[in-house]
């Protein structure tokens, strides 16, 4: 991207950036950009017309996110905000420029490189140390042949993407070939050790565009390839849950070790899902304050259900009658401290409560 | 008037009460979030914080096994009792077989006894009416249904011992309702209390004469009370959502527990309105980050029909007592209503119509008991008053006689002390010993009375059947200490039982608990103090905070002024530190912290009248 003035591509490849990590209002305030540059760009078109279906049949925000993680969709800063800006989660606005979301890559990194965050890494380019790719691709999840998108691009010999793209039976890639997420990049010392020195296919944007998923099951099979990859392997998970932790994405190392029986297993797993637990009672601690305090609800009645929220923090907003202070919130909730907390934190944040 | 109050509480299966005699007018204490009575449920919650009240309450159901209600059930019972076995059954919380026979509840690894759960709730009431009254609490009454036993009275009263409190008199909660109702003084009446409270319901006929109340008959049904009245409006949501939206609200904790607060609303409101908007946003989430909502509305009609068969329930049940009773319906001068759920006006209109009388409703039907509980407290403390309640037997007590029949020796509602001797002979030719079997209740089958204890007497002599006479004599002390003694007439040769009522707990393991509780309660108090002193330093710490900027410019120009504000900073800080987490802070140090705010105060009064914005006095940075 310039410095004065995004081109058309950058907008596209910003907004599937945040549309790939659910969030719908970064991503729509991207590809507005892109139409006031090219208000006939058919391949925007056909962006803000998927942006808009799938958030009509209730797909938005965090949509995919674990309930527990995000019990307030949209407005939470942990869930719904990149996990890979690194910098202070708790700043959400923290690197916007010109009312638009940031672009996807690293504050912390990007002073490092080039002014623009190179948003595909073309196939036999190479990466050097510093540069980390996640391939985002759509696959076609009802296809048994499906490839994941993950496996393909780290598994595939360097150099050599052709031989694992191209497979004798038909399968998603041979339809509509991978392209490249913009890049999520770290500082060296963060990635030196997971760096993937594997070389990414060549972006067929057009082809991709065609291909773009169209019904809320392929958006989701679209947005696990994309924004909240699975990863396939322990070792995966647990080198993604370090990358998280470093950070200081804590909700993102819990989405990703919690529940993962194997995971869970490992020590330094454990270790860290305990940290990020630790890291993230203190910040939400830290946002209320004093427990004794009693909370009071400071939207009205007739309001309240036009807030989005879900049957979680729904049940603790219907507890907060001015009288039962935060510690006792906790303990009628019946949930985990940690959950409770949060959502109690982010209903003031909300200023649903004061 | 004594200066120690002795107040009354109503320590009922689901709402408990509390009220004082204040300036001869019986009132009920308010608890601490403004609430006249205060549920009577115990929790622990995952924290290991214990609850009691309200807060209990609101999380019943979405922490069922950490807590505990209609305790009052199960007080006294022995393990192997029905009412235990019914309580398996139905309880969510672990019950446990006691060492004594008793039963014991395991909340989250640790045991307690019914008394000690009686006590926390008793324990509340104590701090309840000291926080009103702002005076030390130790005395009280404390009412219990007219068919409690010994062993149940015993365990009430061990309660109250175990929560700091001297019982000084256990009275019959239909007594109490009377008493509240103005029957204390030199009227002969006779009234129905008809009691239908959140779990139980009691029909009580009462003969009330010269300050004598005399409990003519009492039956009920100890699981039909208004959490039934609820269950009916939450059946109605639930199945309506159900039918609508093919989702079952049950089988989600939190929805459950907003709507049997929201069904207990509603049926609260439709006693004074025609119908109520139950309004529950959020209910329930759908799995696609969309959450349902449940809008409904409940005419009072629809509610009527809905619980129908319960209040027809509760009038069959006063038709069989008074038929049982052989007391016609005629012959009662007044119905008076007791628990909350009578406020019900289809109820109320059911009641006149079987009593043919109009019921009384001068007294709010959930403080009833509790205010006339107040009123005999205040009653054993005045010398002059007319009101006295003499301690009687609640049961008869016997021997069992041949064929399994239960023999009266003592009638129930004698006063004590008292004693009473009976006659018997022997049953068999050549019989040598005899067993004396004591029990206590109504039944005229010994089987299903209450078994009090027994002892053999022997070294009779060998004779025909019916030529051995054996004189059984029973003794009630005082103090409710039964003594049963057989004697053979022509030989002399005696020997007897002392009996006690229990409540399946040792004098060890009262003291134990007592002394836990007083713990508890004084580390309660501490906390509430440390609450309150928080509050005050963080209130300081603000207004400090408005001052401070300016005045630090001010006065850092001078030596004077830096050892000043370095002393301020000192205990700013340490008061910073205790509002922010664990830290100390005494009342000595808010003076100090209150007199820094005075003194910052008195230096920007200066500085605004001299018109200084700020800096060292000699303006070089102003």
């Amino acid at each position: 991207m310039s410095e004065d003035q995004p081109t058309i591509e950058e907008c596209i490849d910003n907004g599937m950036y945040w549309f790939g990590r659910s969030d719908m209002e970064a991503a729509r305030a991207w590809w507005d950009r892109g139409l006031e540059l090219d208000p006939s760009n058919e391949r925007l078109a056909r962006c803000i017309r998927l942006l808009e279906e799938s958030t009509s049949t209730g797909f938005k925000g965090s949509s995919w996110a674990d309930d527990q993680s995000t019990p307030i969709s949209e407005v939470s800063p942990f869930a719904s905000q990149p996990r890979s800006r690194g910098l202070d989660p708790t700043i959400p606005d923290a690197g916007r420029v010109d009312g638009l979301p940031d672009e996807p890559s690293l504050p912390s990194a990007a002073e490092e490189l080039p002014d623009e965050p190179a948003p595909e890494v073309a196939a036999g380019r190479g990466q050097t140390g510093s540069w980390r790719s996640i391939s985002w691709m759509a696959h076609n999840a009802t296809n048994p042949n499906a490839q994941d998108p993950l496996d393909f691009a780290t598994d595939a010999p360097s150099g050599d993407v052709e031989t694992v793209a191209r497979v004798d039976e038909p399968n998603p890639w041979d339809s509509g070939p991978a392209i490249t997420s913009p890049l999520v990049v770290s500082d060296d010392e963060a990635f030196d050790a997971v760096a993937d020195p594997t070389p990414l296919p060549e972006l067929d944007r057009e082809a991709y565009f065609d291909r773009y998923p169209e019904t809320p099951s392929e958006i989701v099979d679209f947005l696990r390839a994309t924004g909240d990859l699975e990863p396939q392997t322990e070792q995966d998970a647990l080198q993604a849950a370090r990358d998280k932790a470093h950070l200081h994405d804590f909700e993102g190392v819990l989405e990703l070790l919690e529940g993962n029986e194997s995971a869970v297993r490992d020590e330094e797993a454990r270790a860290l899902v305990a940290e990020a637990r630790s890291q993230l009672m203190k910040m939400f601690e830290s946002k209320i304050g004093d427990f004794d305090r009693s909370p009071k609800v400071n939207v009205s009645e007739e309001e309240i259900i036009w807030l989005n929220l879900n049957h979680r923090a729904g049940f603790i907003l219907s507890q907060i009658d001015g009288s039962v202070t935060f510690e006792d919130l906790v303990a009628l909730s019946g949930m985990p401290r940690l959950d409770t907390v949060r959502i109690l934190s982010e209903l003031l944040q909300q200023r649903v409560i004061e | 008037m004594s200066s120690e109050p002795i107040i009354g509480i109503d320590l009922g299966t689901t709402n408990s009460c509390v009220a004082v005699v204040e300036e001869g007018v019986p009132k009920v204490v308010p608890n601490r979030a403004g609430y006249r009575t205060t549920p009577s449920i115990v929790a622990v919650a995952e924290s290991g914080r214990r609850l009691i009240g309200h807060i209990a309450k609101r999380q019943a159901i979405t922490n069922p096994e950490g807590t505990v209600y209609a305790s009052k059930r199960l007080i006294g019972r022995k393990w192997n009792s029905p009412a235990v076995a019914a309580a398996l059954e139905t309880c969510s919380y672990q019950l446990i077989e006691g060492p004594h026979h008793d039963v014991r509840i395991s909340l989250r690894d640790t045991v307690y006894s019914l008394p000690e759960i009686s006590s926390m709730i008793l324990g509340e009431m104590k701090l309840i009416a000291e926080q009103y009254l702002e005076t030390e609490v130790n005395k009280c009454v404390i009412t219990v249904p007219a068919y409690f036993n010994d062993g149940q009275r015993q365990a009430t009263k061990d309660a109250g011992r175990i929560s700091g409190l001297d019982v000084v008199r256990i009275i019959n909660e239909p007594t109490a309702a009377a008493l509240a109702y103005g029957y204390g003084k030199n009227i002969e009446r006779t009234v129905a209390v008809f009691d239908l409270g959140g779990g139980t319901f009691d029909i009580s006929i009462l003969e009330i004469g010269s300050g004598v109340f005399e409990v003519m008959a009492t039956a009920g049904d100890t699981y039909l009370g208004g959490e039934d009245f609820d269950n009916r409006i939450i059946e109605w949501l639930v199945f309506g959502f159900l039918k609508e939206n093919k989702i079952d609200l049950r089988k989600d904790r939190m929805a459950l527990q907003r709507i049997r607060d929201a069904a207990e609303k509603a049926k609260i409101e439709l006693s004074g309105a025609p119908q109520t908007e139950i309004n529950l946003p959020f209910i329930i989430s759908t799995g696609k980050n969309d959450a349902l909502h449940l809008q409904k509305t409940l005419t009072r009609e629809k509610f009527e029909d809905l619980v129908i068969d319960l209040s027809e329930r509760c009038i069959q049940i006063c038709d069989k007592t008074l038929k049982d009773a052989g007391i016609d319906k005629k012959d009662l001068d007044d119905v008076l209503l007791v628990g909350g759920q009578t406020r019900t006006p289809k109820l109320q209109e059911m009641v006149r119509e079987f009593f043919g009388l109009a019921p009384s409703r001068s007294v709010n039907p959930d403080e009833v008991v509790a205010l006339g509980a107040a009123v005999q407290g205040a009653s054993l403390l005045d010398e002059r008053s007319s009101v006295l309640l003499l301690d009687v037997t609640p049961h008869n007590l016997g021997i069992m006689i041949v064929g399994g029949y239960f023999q009266t020796i003592i009638e129930r509602n004698t006063t004590v002390p008292t004693s009473a001797s009976h006659v018997f002979t022997t049953v068999r030719d050549n019989q040598t010993s005899v067993r004396i079997m004591v029990f206590q209740g109504e039944s005229q089958r010994a089987e299903d009375n209450e078994l009090l204890g027994e002892f053999i007497l022997s070294g009779l002599r060998e004779a025909p059947r019916g030529a051995v006479e054996v004189e059984v004599t029973f003794e009630i002390s005082a103090d409710g200490i039964v003594s049963v003694s057989a004697k053979d007439l022509e030989t002399g040769v005696q020997q007897s039982i002392t009996v006690t009522a229990t409540s399946g707990l040792t004098e060890e393991e009262i003291r134990r608990m007592a002394q836990e509780a007083s713990e508890y309660a004084l580390g309660v108090k501490e906390d509430d103090k440390t609450a309150r002193l928080r509050a005050d330093v963080d209130g300081l710490l603000r207004d400090i905070d408005a001052v401070l900027p300016r005045v630090r410019g001010f006065m850092s120009g001078s030596d004077f002024g830096k050892e000043a504000l370095a002393k301020a900073d000192g205990i700013i800080g340490k008061g910073r530190e205790f509002v922010g987490g664990p830290g100390q802070f005494t009342e000595d140090e808010k003076t100090t912290l209150e007199r820094t705010l005075k003194m910052l105060r008195g230096v920007l009064q200066k500085m605004d009248d001299d018109d200084i914005e700020g800096g060292p006095p000699d303006g070089t940075s102003a």
